[in-house]
């Protein structure tokens, strides 16, 4: 039952995302067909009228409103020969691909290295840690890019500087995107583990002699892994925020940048398909991180 | 609340940086907008002209970047401002009123969230470029319109804590005798809401700044920060991005004003830690 | 979610265990997700990953729509080169008029109302149709009909096309004449096109794409790249040097001249100007820059706003120093002192403004004379690029410094401010033109009342009726005079102000042989192989 108005709010969330983008693109100035050349003013009208651009805005709004619920948004208004589900699709794998891989190293480094930082809270390692840790946040992440650019690109020459290709060409995308969160995963897991450190049951179990590798993993990783899953709703944000600007900088072809592309310049029916897309994927994994921290502590569904 | 040194050195960063930021006309620094071809980039002498090295049409870095913290520190400041006053009246309404008001105005807010944050950067832009002229009259530039369109993308968190708060606070009892006592809901408000927010409200703020500068940072590079000249550290940082390569050395125009950049942020996240005690 | 609390109430080593059961049972679910996620990274790739091509080549910003009639980029035109030919080519040596799918062709007339072409025997699309006279007359009419949104309509509108199969001929009737429309055949948006692309629904774009260039379609990914391969069916009996070409897309100047100094492509149309001077001393075999026929310039808004006043916009121009804005700008950029660039061979030298601080403080003293008071608000307005933001930095800054006038600056993305042109709000503004066609028409046919690309309310009947007259004449070097006076006639008016010409920076692998620099940036792709190859 839960599952279910979760699933509604999620639709109702993505409809009027829809209706506001909507609004909003239709009243900024300037059209899709506005460019140096000028354009005969009957061509430009037969233009208009071809995409519908002439009619009125409610009737538009039905239309869009339709092509939604079929999953189709009509053509591009800046790549007239595609439609926009063809563009939508070559660059969903790509944002996935880059998210995917960025959520993976994030976790995979953040959270051994926060039960680190938690074990040597005291010593230069845990202090070294945590401070990186707190600059990494500090930083925009494209920064961050420039300096991996710099040194892996440039210097050393290991990695190419931009463009699609394969697993070579991910790599610098997957720490820029996936460092700084990896850096916010270890402050999260590393309170949660030195609450966790100090608590009964790890002094009880280190008096019974356990090898501190098993106290770590059943008393410490569990609890810590708590906050992670509660951030990964936000950093799933983080993630489709930052690409945009990853993106750009390895001049991959994926959501984020035809995100601004299609605002830029007026491209109504992409910019429309790309914001459901990105409501969508957003909500989703919004709704899993609810479900899977659901799962992991009962609790909480009685307590929101 | 004890405050340790490295908050000491934090709050004495950020109080040298906005003197000098305020005084950048005044200071002896070079023109930040005169260009030079014959000292096109010139990697930093850091104890000779030019300190931090000149960008590619021969600017002093340095001017640059002290007048690039005039406007981001400004855009975090102003843009905070703004975002406070939509904010807490919003969330202290919602909180306070409860009940329909509250679930019809989190219903909005929630509706606000979900609007991806590029389509919303470029309607508030736009619409606010239809309006320059009448602006305009009022003493209104871009400039001003970039604080105002930054300061609306952040107002939503800050009227969340304001509600959190306007709930946690109704519930006292003090506010509860007020109200048996049949003071006014205006007044109760004002003299009893809003006062026992600051607290909370002051972490939301230092928490804040932050997210607006690194959100101006964001916009420069998608290509929307501020005009020229007018210069950000957003702006420098993503130029000298822009133009790495391996062929010519110029990796200072991006390394300094990100440095700055990085300093400012965890100066306020530590100043923002400290008040959380 | 406070689990602190349960392990103190617990205290025992069992306790914790029982109480989140789930937890236990999470740790190799979560495990055996991540080793899912990595499967399905991993797979991804396979379908993401394109194979390298043997040419590949940055093209600079995407093309919107691979049709020749509709798009009108540098980036779409180095590709409709490849894919199709038009009735002629342009040498890229010489930039004369030869052969294309023609083998012949006149004027029947001496002002060009009237051309004939006749195409050679046996031509074929790529997909091994044949290519007639019907379909260079079907592209012709779809290139004027309203409804293709072409931005060339104008070329062919209200012209008679007559056709003859037995002869292979085709006889256009203009209205007006038109002395160049065998050079204009060589430009993309008159080579005849394939009733595939004629007849694809609006919308969409035919599966396959029959072409007639050295070159033919094979794959398209959108912000990537354009894949093309040798068409067999080519009607020049050339050996092509590569097999197949890869035009990335990259908007990013810097991203293309590191692909390029990383030896992944192999050559990119234009370069970063901070790079110039390195690329001239260390590269200077792969960078030759080439002054193009293209200038940029500025336009004055004169129905409205204060550069009604022809003081004001003397006063502005005169204070230009010319030189020193294309040494800050850098890049190479020589200083245009005429409208048109001067390459049309015959073409009088037009005499422009020039720096003279002396005329221009005596404008300003005149302007504030008649206009008593404060200067009013200035403003410049340009479209959003790292170029023009330069340009216009340097230009306020000699304003203010060699007049003491503060010009405010204002961008606008260009799909913004193309329409605020168009709709005269501006005052003054960023203007740019490249030449369609070698000769001074396609620059000067802008500035007549009515014309869409004017722009800046300027409305002289004597200018028209100069360009009429130039037109109508036969003879090729009283047209040159006749257009010429034009030229002087706009420049004296104070409404367009020559800047800067523009400068082709195309990078060049040595490892690329073939490639024939020009003014107009024609690219003979037939011509083209990998040195490394014996010839």
């Amino acid at each position: 039952m839960r599952i279910v108005r979760r699933l509604c709010a999620w639709i109702f969330g993505i409809l009027m995302v829809h209706l506001l983008a909507f609004l909003m693109m239709r009243t900024t100035r300037g059209g899709p067909f506005d460019s140096a050349r000028a354009l005969d003013p009957i061509v430009q009208r037969a233009l208009e009228q071809r995409y519908g651009l002439d009619q009125p805005l409610l009737v538009q709004y039905g239309h869009a409103l339709s092509g939604l619920i079929r999953g189709d948004f009509g053509p591009s208004l800046r790549y007239r020969d595609t439609q926009v589900s063809t563009l939508l699709a070559d660059a969903l794998p790509i944002s996935l691909i880059l998210g995917g891989g960025a959520l993976l190293i994030a976790l995979l480094i953040g959270i051994p290295a926060g039960l680190y930082c938690a074990r040597r809270a005291r010593s230069f390692d845990g202090k070294f840690l945590h401070a990186g840790g707190a600059l990494l946040l500090a930083l925009p992440n494209f920064v961050l890019a420039g300096l991996l650019l710099a040194i892996f690109s440039f210097q050393l020459g290991w990695l190419p500087p931009a463009g699609l290709g394969g697993v070579r060409n991910f790599l610098l995308p997957w720490l820029c995107l996936g460092l700084p969160l990896s850096a916010q995963i270890l402050l999260l897991v590393r309170s949660k583990a030195k609450q966790a450190l100090c608590s009964d049951s790890v002094r009880h179990a280190t008096a019974e002699g356990l090898p501190p590798r098993i106290i770590v993993r059943r008393y410490v990783l569990r609890p810590s892994l708590g906050p992670v899953i509660a951030f990964l709703g936000p950093a799933s944000a983080a993630i489709l925020t930052g690409s945009l600007v990853i993106e750009k900088v390895f001049a991959l072809p994926g959501l984020g940048t035809f995100f601004v592309q299609a605002a830029l310049s007026r491209d109504y029916t992409l910019a429309l398909g790309v914001t459901v897309v990105y409501t969508a994927l957003l909500g989703l994994c919004t709704l899993l991180a609810d479900l899977l921290m659901a799962r992991m502590d009962p609790r909480l569904e009685a307590v929101s | 609340m004890k405050s340790t040194r490295g908050q000491k050195v934090a709050w004495g960063f950020l109080i040298l940086l906005s003197v000098a930021a305020l005084l950048a006309p005044w200071l002896p620094i070079a023109d930040f907008r005169l260009m030079n071809a014959d000292a096109r980039l010139q990697p930093p002498q850091w104890t000779a002209a030019p300190v931090l090295g000149t960008d590619a049409e021969g600017r002093d870095l340095l001017a640059r970047v002290l007048w690039g913290a005039r406007i981001s520190l400004a855009v975090g400041f102003f843009g905070t401002l703004v975002a406070m006053l939509i904010g807490i009246p919003y969330g202290a309404l919602a909180g306070f009123l409860g009940g329909r008001w509250d679930r019809i105005q989190m219903r909005f807010a929630d509706a606000l969230e979900s609007i991806p944050m590029v389509v919303f950067v470029l309607f508030l832009l736009s619409i606010l470029q239809e309006y320059r002229a009448d602006l305009a009259v009022i003493g209104f530039g871009r400039l001003q319109l970039f604080f105002l369109a930054v300061g609306v993308l952040f107002w939503l968190p800050t009227a969340r804590v304001a509600r959190a708060e306007a709930l946690r606070l109704r519930k006292q009892p003090f506010v509860q005798a007020a109200i048996a006592g049949g003071m006014k809901r205006s007044a109760i408000l004002w003299r009893h809401i809003l006062p026992n927010m600051l607290p909370a409200l002051r972490v939301m703020l230092l928490l804040t700044v932050p997210r607006v500068i690194l959100m101006e940072a964001f916009l420069s590079f998608l290509g929307l920060g501020v005009e020229p000249p007018a210069v950000s550290w957003g702006g420098l940082a993503n130029d000298g991005l822009a133009a790495m390569n391996p062929l010519v050395d110029s990796i200072w125009l991006m390394l300094v004003p990100s440095i700055a950049l990085g300093l400012t942020l965890l100066a306020l996240q530590k100043v923002a830690n400290s008040a959380d005690d | 979610m406070d689990t602190l609390r349960l392990y103190d109430a617990a205290g025992t080593e069992s306790a914790p265990l029982k109480r989140y059961p789930l937890c236990v049972s999470l740790l190799p679910q979560i495990r055996r997700c991540c080793a899912l996620a990595c499967v399905m990274l991993l797979a991804g790739f396979s379908a993401c990953v394109p194979p390298r091509a043997e040419l590949v080549v940055a093209n600079g910003p995407d093309v919107e729509v691979l049709d020749p009639q509709i798009t009108s980029t540098t980036a779409g035109g180095r590709i409709f080169s490849a894919l199709f030919e038009g009735l002629t080519r342009l040498d890229p040596a010489t930039l004369e008029v030869v052969p294309g799918l023609a083998e012949s062709w006149s004027k029947e007339d001496p002002a060009g109302r009237v051309w004939t072409f006749t195409l050679r025997e046996n031509l074929r699309w790529s997909d091994g149709s044949h290519l007639t006279v019907e379909d260079v007359r079907a592209s012709w009419r779809r290139l004027a009909l309203p409804a293709t949104g072409a931005d060339y309509a104008a070329w062919m509108k209200d012209a008679e096309v007559l056709i003859n199969l037995e002869q292979r001929s085709v006889q256009v009737h203009f209205p007006t004449p038109q002395p160049l429309f065998d050079r204009m055949c060589a430009f993309h948006a008159l080579a005849p096109i394939p009733a595939a692309l004629r007849n694809a629904a609006p919308g969409t774009a035919p599966s396959v794409l029959p072409c007639s260039g050295p070159y033919q379609f094979l794959e398209r990914r959108i912000r990537d790249r354009i894949r093309v391969t040798s068409n067999p069916h080519y009607w020049r009996d050339v050996d092509l040097g590569f097999e197949s070409i890869d035009f990335l897309t990259l908007d990013s100047q810097f991203t293309a001249l590191n692909l390029f100094l990383s030896g992944d492509v192999w050559f990119t149309p234009n370069v970063p100007d901070l790079a110039v001077p390195a690329l001239l001393r260390e590269y200077a075999s792969a960078f030759q820059p080439q002054a193009q026929f293209a200038t940029y310039f500025l336009r004055f808004q004169i129905l409205n706003g204060p550069f009604q006043d022809k003081d004001l916009r003397l006063a502005l121009i005169h204070s230009i120093d010319r030189s020193v804005v294309a040494k800050n700008l850098g890049g190479g950029r020589p200083a245009a002192h005429s409208l048109v660039p001067p390459f049309a061979p015959g073409y009088p030298e037009v005499a422009g403004p020039n720096f003279d601080l002396n005329l221009a403080k005596a404008a300003l003293a005149r302007y504030r004379k008649s206009h008593p008071g404060p200067l009013p608000h200035l403003e410049y307005l340009y479209p959003s690029s790292d170029f023009n933001r330069k340009l216009a930095e340097v230009l306020q800054q000699q304003w203010s410094l060699n007049l003491g006038v503060e010009v405010a600056l204002a961008n606008q993305e260009a799909k913004t401010f193309f329409p605020a042109q168009r709709g005269l709000e501006y005052q003054v503004s960023h203007s740019s033109w490249v030449g369609d066609y070698l000769d001074p028409l396609t620059f000067l046919e802008n500035f007549v009342a009515g014309s869409g690309n004017n722009r800046t309310g300027y409305a002289n009947p004597e200018y028209a009726k100069l360009l009429d007259w130039a037109a109508d004449c036969g003879d090729p070097v009283l047209r040159f005079d006749l257009l010429a006076q034009a030229e002087s006639l706009l420049l004296e008016e104070a409404v367009i102000v020559p800047l800067l010409l523009d400068v082709g920076q195309e990078l060049v692998s040595p490892k690329l042989g073939g490639f024939q620099r020009n003014a107009s940036g024609v690219i003979d792709w037939a011509a083209l192989y990998p040195e490394s190859e014996v010839r």
